[in-house]
């Protein structure tokens, strides 16, 4: 897969759940900035997908704009969720990815942190 | 006219040396902008306005660009900002811009950030700053 294919198929997996396929995105040593936490390496990012999973039982995240270049891209990303209380969220933001091999090699991402204030602590 | 690269180039080099008036210029008369802080803006005089409350209320204002990606007349950049406020209070952050430049002038800006570490900038009363 080339960049976009990558970035696109990103976004895909997270709204059909199938994460598995999801982290295969990811280089086995890949970093991933979510500004909450830094994951690093394959495991601790898949454990990344429990957590999502059990604050937010229903969690879309909708690619709006996409800019490539070279083996970096930039995506505009719209979340859509439903906290484990029924709380609606909704957050537009920003991930940045590093690809390198076909995988991604580091990502982060930029959202309002008041956004998910009502996402309960785990 | 300025390519969308040297038009977002021009806007980070302008931020820096705190020429906001020639920073201004930079977008179209017509400019929509959705920004994090200060919500949805139409047209150059909104802009300005708005500009007026950035001079009074940092005292440092560095926005360095990490990354920027051009496609066309699309840009995205990954940006560092450290700041303070009016009264010196530190501020650093680090977020996206999302440019659409037309005709070499930004038709639509929108960014995305964490709005707390802004806090020492949203919570001032800029109408209290000489």
């Amino acid at each position: 897969m080339n960049v976009k294919e990558i970035v696109e198929a990103y976004f895909a997996f997270i709204n059909s759940g199938e994460w598995d396929k999801w982290a295969g995105l990811f280089d086995n040593d890949a970093v991933v900035d979510d500004m909450a936490n830094i994951s690093k390496g394959k495991d601790a990012i898949k454990k990344s997908v429990d957590t999502i999973q059990q604050a937010l039982p229903e969690f879309k995240n909708y690619l709006r704009e996409l800019v490539v270049e070279e083996n970096k891209a930039i995506a505009i990303c719209e979340i859509k969720a439903t906290t484990r209380n029924n709380t609606p969220l909704v957050s537009k933001g920003a991930n940045y990815y590093e690809i390198k091999n076909g995988k991604i090699n580091y990502m982060a991402s930029f959202h309002d942190s008041a956004h998910f204030k009502l996402v309960p602590r785990l | 006219m300025m390519s969308t690269k040297e038009v977002v180039e021009t806007y980070f080099y302008l931020v820096n040396i705190g020429n906001w008036d020639k920073w201004v210029t930079l977008f179209n008369d017509d400019i929509v902008m959705d920004e994090q802080l200060a919500g949805h803006l139409e047209g150059i005089g909104t802009l300005k306005g708005a500009v007026e409350g950035l001079k009074k209320g940092y005292s440092k204002f560095i926005n360095r660009p990490l990354e920027v990606l051009v496609e066309g007349e699309k840009a995205m950049a990954l940006w560092h900002i450290e700041a303070a406020n009016a009264k010196g209070v530190p501020i650093d952050a680090k977020g996206v811009n999302y440019f659409i430049v037309t005709n070499g002038k930004i038709s639509y800006f929108s960014n995305f950030h964490d709005t707390v570490p802004f806090k020492p900038f949203t919570d001032q009363n800029l109408a209290s700053i000489e």
